[in-house]
């Protein structure tokens, strides 16, 4: 019964995974751009959320098109509408990384600064959880959704320590203000990437309980 | 939860060895659209036709269980069948007006009522037809057959029939399958409007108009009341898994 509704479905779920992949690419790619000398690895980072815009716009249209002529109720609408939501999340990560990308442009000083194994590290994760939260979604795995976010604790908590580490370098030594201040930016749009991650998350939990999370 | 105005309780029906209903507890809320959806055959139409006894027609029908209309059990058997459908109109699948002009298609009911008084019942006409939301269009030829008209028309003179004997409830078998969209609309609107004052009970097999203008629905299957609830619960977050795989297609 309704198999070409079944396999459209389905294909939703692959696009929005292809798309988290590709976030997770330009999420590495903006992490080694910021000790990269040369700017290719930011332009490709640059490149890649640019074609997720793409994808965006592909995700979207098949969701009005699923709503249009398949008229979803129940998990089905929930499925259709919790795509719509989460494609948007998605493309404002590509957004933030391409934020990173434009900055670590123009980062005056490539050395690696005592916080980047942090920073890296909340990339990671955040990533992770990217990954995650649309693997719950088509897994229709709410316990899997929920434990994205508690993720977003961590990387809480790695952004407090990076900005305290690197106010303490900004006070001790002037000369390293600009690059820790460019470092503290870059921490807090991967903080905000995991709040991304998060709300993706939410929303596969609605996908399966019919329960809209609270906003944090 | 809005006072009901029709309670089924522990309702069986049996079509001579055949049970078509199975102890059906509902109860149906005044001034909402109530709609009842499921398969072919799942009992819903049975239903609606228990709450005016239009199956006492049917022969080996039997019946256990009660109705109450306001409280009074609509099966007792003093009960005066007349004076309920007065209250518990009912508008059916086809079109289905008499072959007569069109004002005497509403002044059919209060005439057998007793009411004679050709201003009383020029005033009930236009009131009926007006609550149909067809006064505009016919007016002028209320004369004319009410055959003469389109089928969307019929139909909205029929709910205006029912509407003349100033009923309560109004049951509606698949008021708007045979009609094309225009009409659909007509009457979905018109059903909008008449919730004010009536209780409307509705059978429908298009899913989608039950959303539109429905505030509780019941799913039925194969003589049970499998799930009844708001309407925009029972679409988005059904309980039952078998209403889930009804409404989204994947039954069967």
């Amino acid at each position: 019964m309704r198999n070409v509704f079944n396999s459209e479905l389905e294909e939703l779920g692959a696009l929005l995974t292809q798309m988290a992949a590709a976030a997770e690419e330009a999420l590495s790619a903006v992490t080694a751009s910021l000790t990269d000398p040369n700017a290719e690895t930011a332009e490709r980072a640059l490149s890649i959320t640019k074609s997720m815009d793409q994808m965006e716009r592909d995700i979207e249209n098949r969701c009005l098109k699923l709503l249009l002529r398949q008229q979803p109720v129940a998990h089905d609408l929930r499925t259709v509408s919790a795509a719509l939501k989460m494609v948007t999340d998605l493309q404002r990560i590509g957004d933030q990384c391409a934020n990173i990308a434009e900055m670590s442009r123009i980062l005056e000083n490539r050395a690696e600064p005592a916080s980047l194994g942090q920073i890296r590290l909340m990339a990671q994760k955040s990533a992770a959880m990217v990954r995650q939260s649309i693997a719950a979604y088509v897994a229709h795995d709410a316990e899997a959704a929920g434990r994205v976010v508690e993720l977003d604790d961590e990387v809480d908590a790695l952004f407090l320590t990076v900005k305290r580490e690197l106010v303490d370098r900004m006070v001790a030594n002037r000369g390293e203000a600009d690059q820790a201040i460019d470092h503290i930016i870059i921490a807090k749009y991967l903080e905000r990437i995991a709040d991304h991650a998060v709300n993706i998350a939410q929303w596969a939990t609605y996908c399966v309980t019919g329960e809209i999370q609270p906003t944090n | 939860m809005q006072e009901a105005i029709l309670t089924a309780r522990g309702l069986d029906l049996y079509y001579g060895e055949n049970q078509a209903l199975k102890k059906i507890d509902m109860e149906i809320p005044e001034r909402r659209v109530t709609a009842l959806i499921g398969p072919s055959g799942c009992g819903k139409s049975t239903f609606l036709k228990t709450l005016n006894r239009m199956n006492d027609l049917v022969p080996n029908v039997r019946i256990e269980g009660t109705v109450e209309y306001r409280g009074q059990n609509i099966y007792q058997p003093r009960l005066d069948v007349t004076w309920l459908r007065r209250h518990v109109g009912m508008v059916f699948q086809k079109p289905n007006p008499f072959p007569m002009s069109i004002y005497d298609n509403i002044a059919y009911g209060p005439r057998t009522h007793g009411i004679r008084g050709r201003k009383q019942l020029d005033e009930i006409v236009e009131r009926s037809l007006r609550g149909a939301a067809i006064w505009e269009e016919v007016r002028d030829r209320l004369k004319k057959p009410a055959l003469s008209l389109s089928g969307g028309q019929q139909q909205r003179i029929c709910i205006a029939r029912a509407l003349a004997v100033e009923p309560d409830v109004l049951l509606m078998d698949e008021a708007t399958s045979a009609l094309d969209p225009i009409s659909t609309s007509k009457i979905e609107d018109l059903i909008a409007e008449l919730k004010k004052q009536y209780t409307i009970v509705i059978v429908t097999h298009n899913m989608q108009q039950a959303v539109r203008i429905s505030d509780k629905c019941a799913f039925f299957l194969m003589g049970q009341l499998i799930e009844f609830g708001d309407t925009t619960q029972l679409f988005s977050m059904p309980q039952d898994k078998r209403t889930e795989e009804y409404i989204t297609g994947r039954f069967g």
